[in-house]
């Protein structure tokens, strides 16, 4: 901690001032943009920081990390497509809100949520490596699998009375990530057209699966724009939505709790965090009924995890060298290109570089959130865009952002395919968070599976290494109890509504 | 209305500058160099450290811009550029030996050796056998010893299937006469992990990886036929009395698919190797711990058929039908 | 249609899509290959089985609210066109297919008047926005964008 505070000062520098400044804004614009995500932004910078100094350029990296993070929960809000993966379940809340006219407010909860979660997740960074490092490389093949096996279960809490649907199409998107060559024998599978050779990549499919139903169904909804800017900015909205994060002070704990764990796990990274983080929020919640509809409950606890994993993913990659996020595994490289390997080294010869970085880290929340609360304040003129123009440029920017992933043309098709499949889908009423959690998941659960039956077939044996284990118990529980929670709330909602149409029934 | 002219002008005459441009030398627009990895792995940041000075009117005159193609330990991104990669001399290929190879026998991808024009190699990594530092083998023979008496119940990972480490790891089983049981990872930082978390009893690793790590686990012995000045106590296999080679070794380099314009080819051999020796790349390799090799095309050319001639027999078995 | 009617269709649906996959597995599975998908698959099934039961037992209402005429025809120009736009972006350039995609696409399927007035500011804008792609992709970002005959 201490030596975090010593380092603040080199901030202060021209260079990394700057850098700071301009991460932070082009991060939340990265995140915002349909198509970009934060992966994606520090793949596309750290070319850029071969010409700087180390500290400099691991600044702009961190900063462009953490606020693109929190810079999708714009889009997310305001037009109903993630910004960013780990945006997903900021839209489930946070796009009714924008409808309701309440975007302002939305955004600010998501803002300053966004800021809670990434000071935390770099204090624990900064306080909690050793033991937290450990824990990371306590995940072998068996938990991971069953890490990945939770959070499809997490699917029956967000389906929201298509229980069923919600989990096949969760299934059905871990079956999409098998397209492709077969990660650990290589083998083609399913590529039942030459686009489909390399596979399905998440960022197509999130895009796909998100923007193109918006897009039709904004190209359905031409004609209902009517009154000309019917959002219009409020004063005065700001403390008083700050002073509700005291009623939900548990929602924060639990999703810091989530989001560092799930950021230390190498390989799963905000996508996950706030997805588990929103169903736990809504289980626990007096009135479950009024997530989805826009309760600001939903978006704090999707906003504050997936914050958190961003300082949280840097512990086992900056001890170990294993990213905990896919955004981390970037950044790897952004490091080892300047010489810095991960280890003691770090914190020792390096010492000055890595401890100015997490000051960066730490000081980067800070101009994310004040940022994103600025631009907040303007949001209503995103909002007021006819659907029209909205429709063409989400197009655009999901052809563009697609191509940008893989520079592959493929990956474009293979992304309006999906798409239009999930627009009937969703006029079926099959829900598309599931979906591209599954598409998220499966190659994690798959390699995992796989993995650890090889490594079992030689020890224990597949079924002893599979449920035995701490780690393992605990989330084959959780699995367990999410999945059986969610049975329950659907029968009970099914009760109601047998009952409700047998009142009416007798009414009539 | 006159904007709409001015904008439509504008337009017009970017378009035209751009045919113009279509007339000039090679190159006259940056080049994309095909990692067939993910970034921040081995391949790909050295991938860039060596590319870095690509700009450079004595080198390239046009910089290289990475692009990442991971899967199927390098099948996904060869395939693609066989089939579908450009062939106008803007598309150069990184190969990783013997991945390349191993694969292009083993599984029935639509490429070869032969299907690559090499360019100039820049680096050779070779593997090293690790386990955790806790582990009770502490040497080779012990190593040997433990296997023969648990055959099939070794676990040894490597960065994926039919790479260098998987071929070290065969050719390690056919030299002791021992039976393992290799887990391909997705990847040399994924494998590390996994050896130092003991989730597996041994592992095959980069080189350059492995002298970075020797806190958390043990090197015992290197696959090639001399010692490494990185590693001066690490004894070879052949030392040892085990006949493993350099086959394992990890080349890495450019290439360029075959059809692409003479033109094209020329400039990359001339100008490559020496790029690869510039003062800068050399330094950032060495602080990377990364070995710096450079060849030119017709040693790196005489290293793909040696490597092909090794690694068909070796393989013979594992052919698929 | 009705609401039980489209749930049956869901569920033949779920079934065309299990069935499609089935046929694409590969004939010598290679153990490993397949093992996944499979299971996959299996628990579709299972869920198929068990939507299909709740389906009979307890069939679902309509919900008796009027529905608005869908759009068909607005939808399927717009689908045509991303199409259209896709085809064209390698041979014609990303930028240019852009701008023609979306001032076409507007103009076709605006409900407003189309006056000369309003068609130049929607031409305006369209160049505005590809420019402002331009400057931040390929000027800034520096990433390789399909270039075509033009741009």
């Amino acid at each position: 901690m201490l030596e975090t505070l010593q380092h603040m000062g080199n901030l202060l520098s021209l260079g990394n001032f700057l850098v700071l400044l301009l991460g932070s804004v082009g991060g939340i614009f990265f995140g915002a943009m349909p198509g970009l995500s934060p992966t994606m932004a520090v793949a596309l910078l750290v070319p850029f920081t071969f010409y700087m100094d180390a500290t400099t350029g691991l600044i702009l990296l961190g900063s462009v990390y953490t606020s693109a993070v929190a810079g999708g929960a714009i889009t997310a809000v305001l037009i109903n497509i993630p910004g960013a993966p780990a945006s997903i379940a900021t839209l489930l809340d946070g796009h009714p809100m924008a409808k309701k006219g309440e975007g302002q407010q939305a955004l600010y909860i998501a803002f300053v949520g966004s800021l809670i979660g990434g000071v935390c997740g770099v204090l624990a960074l900064i306080l909690l490596t050793p033991p937290l490092a450990a824990f990371a490389l306590s995940f072998g093949p068996s938990e991971l699998f069953w890490v990945s096996v939770f959070g499809i279960t997490v699917i029956a809490g967000l389906s929201d009375g298509r229980l069923i649907k919600g989990l096949f199409g969760g299934v059905l998107g871990m079956l999409i990530s098998c397209i492709g060559y077969s990660p650990m024998l290589g083998e083609p599978r399913f590529v039942f057209h030459d686009t489909l050779i390399s596979g399905i990549a998440m960022v197509p499919a999130l895009i796909g699966l998100f923007a193109i139903p918006q897009v039709l169904d904004l190209a359905a909804e031409v004609h209902l724009q009517v009154t000309k800017n019917k959002y219009m900015p409020k004063k005065g909205v700001f403390w008083p939505t700050v002073r509700k994060f005291r009623e939900w002070w548990k929602t924060v704990v639990i999703g810091n709790i989530v989001g560092i764990i799930i950021g230390i796990i190498p390989g799963a990274g905000g996508q996950v965090a706030g997805l588990i983080n929103y169903d736990q929020a809504r289980k626990m919640s007096k009135h479950p009924e009024t997530f989805g509809t826009g309760e600001p409950e939903g978006v704090v606890a999707s906003e504050v995890s997936n914050n958190a994993t961003v300082g949280a993913a840097l512990i086992p990659l900056l001890t170990l060298g294993v990213p905990g996020s896919p955004t981390a595994a970037v950044l790897l490289g952004g490091l080892l290109i300047h010489g810095l390997f991960p280890g003691p080294e770090l914190f020792g010869k390096h010492a000055d570089i890595t401890y100015t970085f997490i000051a960066g880290m730490l000081v980067a929340q800070f101009f994310m959130c004040g940022i994103g609360l600025l631009f907040a304040r303007y949001s209503h003129a995103i909002m007021n865009i006819p659907n029209l123009i909205m429709m063409a440029s989400v197009v655009i920017l999901a052809v563009i952002g697609t191509y940008c992933v893989q520079n592959n043309m493929d990956d474009v098709i293979v992304m309006f395919a999906l798409g239009l499949l999930m627009y009937l889908g969703a006029k079926a009423e099959f829900p598309s968070a599931p979906v591209v959690l599954g598409v998220i998941l499966g190659p994690i659960a798959e390699e995992s599976f796989l993995r650890g039956k090889m490594i079992a077939e030689t020890d224990v044996g597949v079924f002893s290494y599979f449920f035995t284990g701490g780690i393992n118990l605990l989330f084959i529980a959780l699995s367990v109890g999410s999945l059986a929670w969610g049975l329950y709330g659907e029968h009970s909602r099914h009760r109601k509504r047998q009952n409700a149409q047998a009142a009416s029934a007798a009414a009539a | 209305m006159k904007k709409a002219i001015l904008f439509c002008l504008v337009l017009l005459l970017g378009s035209v500058a751009g045919v113009a441009g279509a007339a000039d030398p090679y190159p006259s627009s940056p080049i994309s160099l095909i990692v067939a990895y993910t970034p921040g792995g081995a391949t790909d940041f050295q991938a860039r450290i060596v590319s870095m000075p690509a700009g450079e009117e004595r080198y390239f005159g046009q910089p290289i811009v990475i692009v990442n193609k991971p899967g199927a330990g390098g099948m996904t991104a060869w395939n693609w550029c066989v089939e579908k990669g450009g062939k106008d001399g803007y598309t150069l290929v990184s190969y990783n030996m013997p991945h390349l190879i191993a694969q292009s026998i083993v599984s029935k991808p639509s490429f070869t050796a032969d299907s690559f024009i090499p360019v100039a190699n820049w680096g050779a990594d070779p593997a090293v056998l690790i386990v955790p530092k806790k582990s009770p083998l502490k040497n080779v023979k012990e190593f040997v010893e433990y296997a023969k008496a648990n055959p099939g119940k070794v676990t040894i990972n490597g960065a994926g299937l039919y790479v260098g480490h998987h071929i070290a790891t065969l050719q390690l089983e056919k030299a002791a006469g021992i039976k393992l049981t290799y887990i391909p990872e997705k990847g040399g930082t994924d494998a590390f992990q996994a050896v130092y978390s003991n989730k597996v009893m041994a592992g095959f690793n980069n080189l350059a990886d492995a002298f970075r790590n020797t806190d958390n686990l043990n090197i015992l012995a290197i696959a090639d036929t001399k010692r490494h000045e990185f590693l001066p106590d690490v004894p070879t296999f052949q030392e040892l009395g085990y006949d493993i080679d350099d086959a394992s070794v990890n080349y890495r380099g450019y290439c360029f698919v075959k059809g692409v314009s003479q033109e094209a080819v020329d400039k990359a051999i001339k100008v490559a190797p020496a790029m690869f020796n510039d003062p800068m790349v050399v330094k950032k390799m060495k602080e990377s711990g990364s070995p710096l090799k450079v060849m030119n095309n017709v040693e790196t050319q005489k290293m793909f058929n040696s490597q092909k001639a090794k690694l068909e027999v070796l393989l013979k078995d594992l052919v698929k039908k | 249609m009705k609401a039980a009617t489209k749930e049956w269709l869901c569920i033949a649906g779920m079934l065309g899509i299990i069935a499609f996959f089935y046929f694409q597995l590969p004939d010598e599975a290679e153990a490993g290959s397949s093992l996944f998908p499979g299971m996959m698959m299996f628990l579709m099934l299972g869920l198929t089985a068990v939507k299909a039961v709740t389906e009979l037992r307890f069939p679902k209402r309509d919900s008796g609210k009027a529905k608005e005429p869908f759009p068909l025809v607005r939808v399927l120009v717009v689908v045509l066109a991303v199409i259209l736009y896709i085809a064209a972006i390698e041979p014609v350039g990303f930028y240019l297919s852009s701008l023609l995609f979306f001032f076409l696409v507007t103009v076709a399927v605006q409900t407003t008047p189309r006056t000369p007035r309003a068609l130049v500011t929607r031409a305006g804008l369209a160049f505005g926005f590809v420019i402002f792609l331009y400057i931040l992709f390929t000027l800034l970002l520096q990433v390789q964008i399909p270039k075509g005959i033009l741009i």
